[in-house]
């Protein structure tokens, strides 16, 4: 089990590996926003939580993901690279060339990554399907799906909902990325659906809201028994650790330049120190 | 149910595509167990009692849904299960075609869909019912193969024949009860192979589905008017018999006879091959037209569409006289 400590450190090499896509990538730039506010969901879940064995990548047993906000591959590639399901070298290729690593994930078993992703409202349903396919072959594995915010605009995430209340899949937890911002801007001026833990309480859901960049809060939330299936609000700040993209719309995607990245830099390793109470 | 007597045939004619699909079900899921079929809200139509009561754990409803039950069932699909599924043609292909694109084309996620009222079938119901795209929107998905089964044993032996297939695949079920028996005997069935029904010189009809039932009237109407036609059932869309459309290219006239709009369906897909040929036939293409026709029953709507047999039969007379239609 890792320490608190060491879980806030794989959440700064996972925004640090962010950036170094983001950058690389050049002109194209990457989803940066939306990927650094998930870093510790994935730094908790790769780090502690999940069960899985990058050796063994269709192991039955294992722990399924599902980044239903697949925009931010660059982030689920970075704890991939932590996991062990994707190299170094591989990860400073990704978003060039002819790297299989793209701006959507790619279904890919080999690297972990369970399922495409892209168009926005798909991976609950995928995860309903999964969790009732483990449910029926006597399989003990969990199903996480980490949706956006924004991306419950989409309905099918409501018909999903509803099949996870109806199925009664306990072994399926949603996680929700509450960075409170989508493309064209604030969560509640796009469109406010009103309180999002009472439509998932609607549906049967034992919701839990808590701090999405506190490892300790996240690893409770995501382990804590509950008798039916459960839905994680994590309250997150889009562009997390990177001053200039912090709680902008702008950032949703955007391209690092030289002088941005260094100061992405500088801004994840102070992010990284005050995240351990470490003061200058 | 599945075994193929001549009672049985007359059954299924009598039942209809619809009514024989949950008793095969449960035949196909008796033999594999990982086998599953699910539905958004349309069980019932397919007489499934006998299969919910025997095999429950097989069975998924996700309600009316079809988003969702394209996701769940690719979910499932990707646990190693083999997943059919089916509710209205039209909801299934065009209302989640997005989803279907990325589950099934992008991902390759081997779903069995089945498109119940293909065509104009529950047409009474209004063009909402009506499934006039769905051979166009399902053909143009990667690794998706289109099957139009002409009548009850054609649809048994797609549903079996699709039971260890790894590939996606959308079935077309057409008509309603009381289907024409295209095939009084058995015969050998295998996806991507048309069959020759009837031999002729003059023209060629290629068709599918239920409405096979008037396009060989049509041949023998034309037949007694000293116009010979061959009828191939064309029931695979994609993959086309490319070997069969290269043979008979020579032909006068290649007709192509659907319960779809003019657009993308098994017309398309022919005229598509022939134009990149060497040597290609004047077509002439059959369909429901380029509007979604007012509500109607079934046989009322053929004949608003042109596709009654004696419409068909002189439609094919006068292109063969260099006529307009």
């Amino acid at each position: 089990m890792k320490s608190r400590e060491e879980l806030i450190g794989m959440a700064r090499r996972i925004r640090l590996d962010i950036a170094q896509m983001t950058w690389q990538s050049g002109v194209k730039g990457a989803h940066l926003g939306g990927s650094m506010s998930i870093a510790e969901i994935l730094a908790v879940l790769y780090g502690n939580v999940m069960k899985y064995d990058p050796e063994r990548v269709d192991m039955p047993e294992r722990d399924r993901l599902i980044l239903s906000k697949a925009h931010a591959a660059v982030a689920l590639y970075a704890a991939l690279h932590e996991a062990g399901y994707i190299s170094r070298e591989e990860l400073d290729g990704a978003l060039q060339g002819d790297s299989p690593f793209f701006e959507h994930p790619k279904k890919d078993l080999r690297h972990g990554i369970e399922f495409s992703g892209g168009s926005l409202g798909q991976g609950l349903s995928l995860g309903v399907g999964t969790a009732l396919g483990l449910r029926m072959k006597g399989l003990p594995s969990k199903v996480y799906v980490i949706v956006g915010d924004g991306e419950c605009d989409e309905g099918q995430i409501w018909e999903a909902a509803a099949a996870v209340h109806h199925f009664g899949l306990r072994n399926l937890t949603v996680i929700v990325d509450g960075n409170g911002l989508q493309f064209d801007g604030k969560k509640t001026e796009v469109l406010d659906p009103g309180d999002p833990a009472l439509r998932w309480e609607a549906l049967g859901f034992d919701v839990i809201r808590c701090d999405g960049h506190d490892v300790e809060a996240l690893q409770e939330a995501i382990t804590r028994e509950t008798d039916r299936p459960k839905a994680i609000l994590a309250k997150t700040v889009k562009g997390k650790g990177v001053s200039f993209a912090e709680n902008e719309t702008a950032w949703h995607t955007g391209r690092l330049t030289d002088e941005l990245y260094h100061q992405a830099v500088e801004d994840i390793e102070e992010c990284y120190r005050e995240a351990l109470g470490v003061h200058d | 149910m599945i075994e193929i007597t001549r009672k049985n045939i007359r059954i299924w004619s009598m039942l209809g595509m619809r009514r024989i699909l949950g008793p095969a079900m449960k035949d196909i899921i008796g033999e594999n167990p990982r086998v599953l079929f699910a539905t958004a809200d349309t069980g019932r139509y397919y007489a499934w009692e006998d299969l919910v009561r025997t095999y429950p754990g097989n069975v998924v409803d996700v309600g009316i849904a079809e988003q969702n039950l394209i996701g769940t069932c690719a979910g499932l699909q990707n646990e190693g299960f083999n997943v059919y599924a089916c509710t209205y043609a039209t909801f299934l292909t065009a209302r989640a075609l997005d989803q279907i694109r990325v589950n099934l084309g992008y991902m390759g996620l081997g779903v069995k869909l089945i498109g119940e009222a293909g065509g104009m079938g529950d047409g009474n119901f209004s063009a909402t019912h009506m499934a006039l795209e769905d051979i166009s929107n399902t053909r143009c998905i990667p690794h998706m193969r289109v099957i139009v089964p002409a009548d009850g044993m054609e649809l048994v032996k797609t549903l079996v024949a699709l039971k260890d297939a790894e590939y996606p695949a959308y079935v077309r079920m057409t008509g309603r009860a009381d289907i024409p028996v295209i095939y009084k005997e058995d015969y050998d069935f295998e996806i991507g192979k048309a069959v020759p029904l009837r031999e002729g010189k003059d023209a060629v009809i290629l068709s599918n589905g239920t409405l096979l039932g008037d396009v060989l009237k049509a041949a023998k109407l034309l037949e007694e008017r000293g116009i010979s036609c061959r009828v191939v059932n064309l029931h695979t869309v994609k993959p086309l018999d490319e070997g069969m459309l290269r043979e008979i290219a020579g032909y006068p006239l290649v007709v192509t006879a659907e319960e779809h709009l003019l657009w993308g369906g098994l017309g398309s897909a022919v005229a598509e091959f022939y134009a990149m040929e060497p040597a290609r036939p004047r077509m002439l293409m059959l369909s429901a037209g380029t509007e979604y026709p007012d509500a109607k029953e079934y046989e009322d709507l053929l004949k608003t569409c042109g596709l009654t047999a004696p419409q068909m039969a002189d439609r094919i007379e006068n292109a063969l006289a260099g006529k307009e239609n």
